[in-house]
């Protein structure tokens, strides 16, 4: 499984990389919007665990984007965050996210079922 | 319109008229009241005055009737006298009690006839007086007292009941020169002559009455009256004679409605006064003195009113009741005058103080920082204050007259409806959030307020709008939000790693630890478990105290929710001997509530339930539906929550002493979060406890009908 990690923080990041290295998932780390583009441009994800904030472009605008490429119309996405605002899962969530998790209140393994459960829909 | 509304309460002409009435009407009350006292005093003495003329022309008429009826009686004894040769005692008795005067004027008079005897027979007269009164029995008669005048003129016959003028049987008159002129007087002029006042007393010495003495000559031949003067005196044989005593002459006699208890009268003869009525020093206003011819003689009669007037006692006090009753009305008027003003005053104090209240009230209005518009009944500015010019950017001129459509107008349709339907068919007050565009374009958000002024009859007569400028506001709440939402990521990203990594790490997918490893291990993972706990709490708050607690409901199977926070809290007691029991009723519907918030709430209250609770203690839950809501029934066997901070139990940062005590890491969040998240859902919770014997919480949800 194509795994694209948008993340900005470094120590995450890495937990991203060992957990999906573990599970033998194939995963890219980008640390913010504009990285994740430019990666899309020539990898193409099965899958996306998006944080929201990030310097320079944030997961609303890469959001905004990736939806706006016709290849990445429907590719899952998993917004990973600690923002756990009402507002801002609706937000995510008319960008097209596909599932919302909030990072502190869950354990990676939990996130990993969480964003396994999304896979199946690309398969269709 | 807004200075005619200010200006309303100026009373300066009012107070003005007031003055002038009240100085007027007392003038003309007091004048009115001189005017009418003297009328009446005047009257009362012009009554007075035409009274004592009465009483003094009906005495001096009853005084001539008395000397006529005396002169009318002795004219007619002397022709009496004249027609008879020989008379005596019975005789003269019979010619007296014929006339009737005794009837009539009972001892009022007496009546005498003098015969004219030669001192050469006087002695022979006495015999032959004695020898004809014999059977009158007669002892002794004798002329007295014995002149040497050539003629006596002795009293023959009497006739009177005063004992003293008895005694002047016998008596020569001759001896008297006043008695001797008054027959030369009557002698000459055969008319009546009346005597001055004659002391008896002078005569006999033992009596005392006074009195005068009229006379009239008595002819032998009665042709006499027609002869020349010298020849008719000639034929004198004697004379006739009346008494009267002055307090008969001058008594004083009462009139009909005539009091004569207030009158005086003093009589003079010349400078002799000879009777006197009542007559003191303690006289009167009133005075008259008449002249009286009485019988050829001259009498000065001096007619007073005594103190008390001559006037009914009633009428004389008439105006001095009147004065005091003009007095008293006098002194009602200027009371009710007085209580007039005073109540005048303090109207006007009022109205000052009401005025002075408007001034400072407008002055107020004018001043706060919030907009206040006062429109009329069909929505037209009257008012503006200050902010509102500054916030609308529309001077007073500009506004004055047009709606508040000049700035407003940016919302939908529907806002505007609502609104005219709130205020004008409800009449109620209107609250909302709206825009507004300032005149130069800039738009600003203000917290509107307007209410209804309504009249007596419920009519609108003024609407008062109140905006508050939230542009700030809003703006700041959006900025706190925003940090509390970025602050909240920051500080939980880096739990997150420790999160991960010491999951990992339990988990063994770094290889396999030590039991001391995990042990280890463990306490970093809880550690850092609390602190995210106190993270998401404290933004809760944040969010609950900012007034953003969205509930977002959705429908939710409430069995299910229960269970996993259940199995949640069941994880973290797996090496401790405490139990859970859980009763969900089978007949629980798929409720619309906000799962996130519920789920917090169920959480927090289980949660406190276990902590507390005793070493093998059970915390039993029970959840049923009654009456259209789910109950919830959360009981622990554990401390409880002493008596005296019950009441503090959902405050914010509260926690129990005795909690304090037994568990050091609770927030004092949890209860207060999990009240404020069922009161926002339309629920209620309470709780039973004793300290020592667990505690009970109970909570509701409302079902609503149409979520199935």
């Amino acid at each position: 499984m194509k795994i694209l990690v948008v993340e900005d923080d470094n120590f995450l990041a890495n937990a991203y990389r060992i957990k999906f290295a573990d599970l033998g998932y194939e995963a890219k780390i980008a640390a913010d919007g504009e990285a994740a583009l430019k990666t899309l441009e020539t990898w193409e994800p099965e899958v996306v665990v998006l944080d929201l904030v990030m310097p320079n472009m944030d997961g609303y605008e890469f959001l905004e984007n990736m939806r706006a490429m016709s290849k990445y119309k429907n590719t899952p996405v998993l917004v990973s965050t600690n923002l756990g605002q009402p507002e801002d899962m609706d937000r995510a969530k008319k960008l097209g996210a596909d599932n919302y998790v909030i990072k502190g209140n869950m354990s990676l393994s939990d996130l990993v079922k969480k964003l396994e459960e999304l896979i199946p829909k690309t398969k269709k | 319109m807004t200075r005619r509304i200010f200006n309303s309460f100026d009373v300066g002409t009012g107070k003005l008229r007031i003055t002038i009435l009240m100085v007027v009407s007392s003038l003309m009350l007091l004048v009115g009241s001189v005017v009418v006292y003297l009328y009446i005093s005047d009257t009362v003495n012009v009554q007075k005055k035409e009274d004592f003329k009465d009483l003094v022309d009906a005495q001096i008429h009853e005084i001539s009737d008395k000397s006529d009826i005396a002169k009318n009686y002795i004219y007619s004894l002397r022709g009496v006298l004249q027609s008879t040769e020989k008379i005596n005692s019975v005789t003269w008795n019979q010619y007296i009690q014929t006339s009737g005067v005794n009837e009539r004027y009972p001892g009022q008079f007496s009546f005498f006839y003098a015969e004219v005897v030669p001192k050469a027979t006087r002695n022979k007269f006495e015999s032959e007086v004695l020898k004809i009164e014999e059977s009158q029995q007669f002892v002794n008669f004798s002329i007295y007292p014995k002149s040497e005048n050539a003629f006596s003129y002795v009293i023959r016959f009497i006739e009177t009941e005063n004992k003293d003028v008895a005694e002047l049987l016998g008596f020569d008159l001759g001896t008297s020169e006043n008695l001797s002129q008054t027959m030369i007087d009557t002698a000459n002029s055969d008319k009546e002559s009346m005597s001055s006042i004659v002391n008896l007393g002078s005569i006999v010495s033992s009596v005392k009455s006074k009195g005068y003495v009229i006379l009239l000559p008595v002819y032998s031949n009665p042709q006499a009256v027609n002869y020349p003067s010298s020849e008719r005196k000639k034929s004198i044989k004697g004379f006739v004679g009346a008494w009267i005593e002055p307090s008969v002459l001058f008594s004083v006699a009462s009139e009909e409605g005539l009091n004569v208890d207030n009158f005086s009268l003093s009589v003079n003869e010349g400078d002799l006064e000879v009777y006197k009525y009542n007559f003191s020093g303690n006289t009167g206003s009133l005075e008259q003195i008449k002249s009286v011819d009485l019988v050829g003689k001259k009498f000065t009669l001096i007619f007073k009113d005594t103190k008390t007037g001559t006037v009914p006692k009633f009428m004389e006090t008439m105006s001095i009741r009147i004065l005091v009753g003009l007095i008293a009305l006098n002194f009602f008027w200027y009371l009710t005058l007085f209580a007039l003003g005073w109540a005048k005053d303090k109207a006007q104090i009022l109205a000052e103080n009401t005025l002075d209240d408007l001034r400072k009230f407008k002055q107020a209005v004018d001043g706060v920082s919030d907009l206040v518009v006062i429109t009329d009944g069909t929505g037209h500015i009257l008012y503006m204050n200050d902010a509102a010019v500054k916030a609308t950017g529309y001077s007073r001129e500009e506004a004055i007259g047009k709606t508040p459509g000049l700035w407003g107008m940016q919302m939908d349709k529907e806002f505007y409806l609502k609104f005219w339907k709130t205020i004008k068919i409800e009449k109620k007050s209107f609250w909302g959030e709206l825009k507004n565009r300032r005149k130069d374009g800039e738009f600003y958000e203000v917290e509107l307020r307007v209410w209804p002024i309504l009249n007596e009859n419920s009519d609108i007569v003024f609407y008062v709008g109140i905006e508050r400028d939230i542009t700030k506001t809003k703006a700041l709440e959006k900025m706190k939000l925003e940090f509390i939402s970025l602050a909240s990521h920051q500080l939980r990203t880096p739990l997150s790693a420790v999160k991960w990594f010491s999951k990992m790490l339990i988990d063994g997918e770094a290889g396999k630890l030590t039991k001391t490893q995990k042990e280890y291990v463990d306490k970093v993972y809880e550690s850092n478990e609390r602190e995210i706990h106190l993270i998401n709490s404290l933004l809760n708050v944040s969010r609950i105290d900012s007034g953003k607690i969205a509930v977002r409901n959705r429908p939710t199977n409430m069995r299910d929710l229960i269970q996993s926070v259940v199995g949640d809290v069941e994880v973290g007691l797996s090496d401790q001997k405490r139990k859970i029991d859980l009763h969900v009723d089978d007949n629980i519907p798929v409720m619309d509530i906000d799962p996130d918030l519920i789920r917090h709430a169920y959480q927090n209250i289980i949660t406190n339930a276990v902590r507390y609770t005793k070493e093998n203690g059970k915390v039993s839950i029970l959840v049923d539906v009654k009456n259209g809501e789910l109950v919830t029934k959360i009981s622990d066997d554990g401390i409880g929550i002493p008596k005296a901070e019950q009441e503090r139990i959902f405050e914010k940062f509260f926690r129990a002493t005795n909690a304090l005590k037994k568990e050091t890491d609770g927030n004092g969040l949890g209860l207060y979060l999990a009240k404020t998240v069922i009161e926002s859902s339309g629920g209620k919770i309470w709780f039973e406890s004793s300290e020592g014997n667990g505690t009970t919480f109970w909570f509701t949800l409302p079902i609503k009908k149409d979520i199935v």
